[in-house]
């Protein structure tokens, strides 16, 4: 049973999950997962490995379905619109729901290349569009200041920190509703973590944003609301234990397990 | 480093609940010695108080340091707050109880109004009551117990409120530098059953994680209560027999006759008409009927503090 204290309620905008199980071929991997992302908060994923927290997200922009023998059932909305509907293109979901992951990934192509990439594709074509855009881009991802001089520099030669915020440029010139992020400082530096944690908070305002974490401080830091995935066993599904506001969550867990895992007992 | 963490976590919190029970039992000394006119028993409660002192700061410091270097979150920063909060009351307590042991000290040579002594030992009676039902309610984390706690602090109040009849009513040839010095005691202990129902409301915050006042909790049954429990972690529960085995020193207290009577005739408000009885200064701002005071001692040839310093 899942512990749920001041989790928000979403009607309309927002991300809806009713009863949601998900399967790798014959493996159960996540079972009766509901909850509720509020719109333009940041949401924390946490718990240890491999209790299906990474397989949600990816579930939330369909990145699960280009892996062979995966379905799911249940109900996973966003803005009321069933994601997992005949007819619905995953390629426009990843767009309004994109994602960066634990390694920095960007194109072996020019600063500029990388975050003018995702509005080339979706047809903007104009040279004076495509700089503002990429300008804005890399504004809004507190990278404009360090490149603005060099953005025909490959963008493979950034420090791990800038190639993770390039990419999140990358991700903000296609001006998605949600953001996806699966442990995306786990792979550098202090002070980098520290600007994509600046940079979260930023841009929460703006878009939804969820994070997968095993960092319990950067979630305390970083979400208002928080959700804890546990498989108690190997070889059973992972389910939802505890989901509310973060504070309460650090504060006062009301399951065990919660308060087991934040204060480091296990995973 | 968790298990050592949980060990450590345990022992602050044995360290607090031994110094309940020492406070407590200079607590009884000071007020025996009081009330007996016992000047060695009252030296002795003075001294132990300021060994009390030392031991609320080392156990301050330890729990700023485990906080500083532990980062600890939920059950265990809960924990750790409510150390610090209760180690605060706990010498502000052994403050009051030294205070009343100087008050011994003073009085000793004096002829104390006996009205006012029955006055001053039945309201310890009902104090160590509360301190002790604190420390039940701690040790056993028990929200229950702790809502409680109001509503026994309630005939503290009452009976403080008795001093001051009891003082118009004395003669001038009664000791008023005495009695002065006894309803500043009763003061005293009026004070240590506010504190010690502070740290119950501390309690359920440990307890839950939320800030409800003890009245709250008094109107709701046993499930309601149990609903609030936020989740335990080890180190509120980690050797909790030793804990059990430290409050077992505190002095069992039965109310008998003598300590019920003076309350028991008297019209007690309720925690609803009189919530003034929880608050810190209140009745010690009351205007009291002024009352021509008699030199007893001065007639005698005696010294009114009585060198207790």
């Amino acid at each position: 049973m899942t512990e749920y204290r001041h989790a928000p309620h979403v009607e309309g905008r927002g991300i809806h999950v009713q009863d949601f199980e998900f399967w790798y071929g014959s493996f159960h991997a996540l079972t009766g997962v509901s909850l509720d992302i509020a719109q333009n908060k940041v949401t924390s994923f946490i718990g240890p490995s491999g209790c299906g927290k990474s397989t949600f997200l990816r579930c939330m922009n369909r990145m699960n379905d280009l892996i062979e023998g995966t379905r799911c059932e249940g109900t996973m909305e966003l803005d009321g619109s069933d994601i997992y509907a005949e007819g619905v293109d995953p390629v426009d979901l990843r767009r309004r729901v994109g994602m960066i992951f634990q390694q920095p990934n960007p194109f072996p192509k020019t600063i500029y290349e990388n975050v003018a990439f995702g509005p080339r594709l979706q047809g903007v074509s104009s040279k004076s569009d495509l700089d503002g855009i990429v300008e804005e881009s890399l504004k809004r991802a507190n990278l404009w200041k360090e490149v603005s001089n060099q953005l025909d520099k490959n963008g493979l030669a950034l420090s791990g920190g800038q190639q993770q915020r390039l990419c999140i440029a990358r991700v903000l010139a296609v001006q998605p509703d949600v953001l996806l992020m699966d442990e995306p400082c786990s792979a550098i530096d202090p002070t980098s973590v520290q600007k994509v944690e600046d940079l979260m908070v930023e841009l929460a305002p703006e878009m939804t944003i969820i994070i997968v974490t095993h960092n319990m401080q950067q979630a305390a830091r970083v979400s208002d609301y928080m959700a804890f995935f546990l498989q108690e066993h190997a070889g059973e599904p992972a389910g939802l234990v505890e989901y509310g506001a973060t504070q309460e969550i650090f504060n006062s867990p009301k399951d065990g397990r919660t308060e087991d895992y934040i204060t480091g007992r296990f995973g | 480093m968790r298990e050592l963490f949980d060990h450590q976590l345990a022992e602050l919190r044995q360290e607090l609940i031994s110094i309940y029970a020492d406070v407590d039992i200079e607590l009884h000394d000071a007020v025996d010695a009081l009330v007996e006119d016992d000047k060695a028993k009252a030296k002795k409660a003075k001294i132990a108080t300021r060994d009390i002192d030392q031991r609320c700061a080392d156990l301050e410091d330890k729990a700023y340091n485990l906080i500083v270097l532990q980062q600890p979150v939920a059950s265990d920063l809960r924990l750790l707050q409510f150390i610090i909060y209760v180690d605060f009351n706990l010498a502000r307590m052994s403050n009051h109880a030294r205070n009343i042991a100087k008050t011994a000290k003073r009085c000793h040579g004096h002829v104390v109004p006996g009205q006012l002594l029955d006055l001053l030992a039945s309201q310890a009676h009902l104090v160590y009551r509360v301190l002790g039902a604190t420390a039940e309610a701690i040790v056993e984390s028990d929200l229950g117990t702790a809502s409680s706690l109001p509503e026994l602090d309630q005939p503290v109040d009452v009976i403080y409120k008795q001093f001051f009849k009891a003082f118009a009513s004395l003669g001038p040839s009664d000791d008023m530098d005495a009695a002065t010095r006894v309803i500043m005691a009763a003061r005293m202990l009026e004070r240590i059953s506010d504190n010690s129902v502070e740290v119950g409301g501390r309690l359920v915050f440990l307890l839950t994680g939320r800030r409800r006042s003890l009245s709250d909790l008094a109107s709701l049954d046993e499930d309601e209560l149990e609903d609030l429990y936020a989740a335990r972690g080890v180190g509120l529960s980690l050797d909790i027999d030793k804990d059990e085995r430290l409050a077992d020193q505190i002095p069992e207290v039965a109310l008998g006759q003598a300590v019920v009577g003076p309350v028991a005739h008297l019209d007690a408000p309720t925690l609803e008409d009189d919530d003034d009885d929880f608050d810190d200064d209140d009745d010690f701002d009351e205007p009291v009927e002024p009352v021509e005071p008699v030199r007893q001692d001065a007639a005698e040839g005696g010294d009114a503090d009585g060198g207790a310093e």
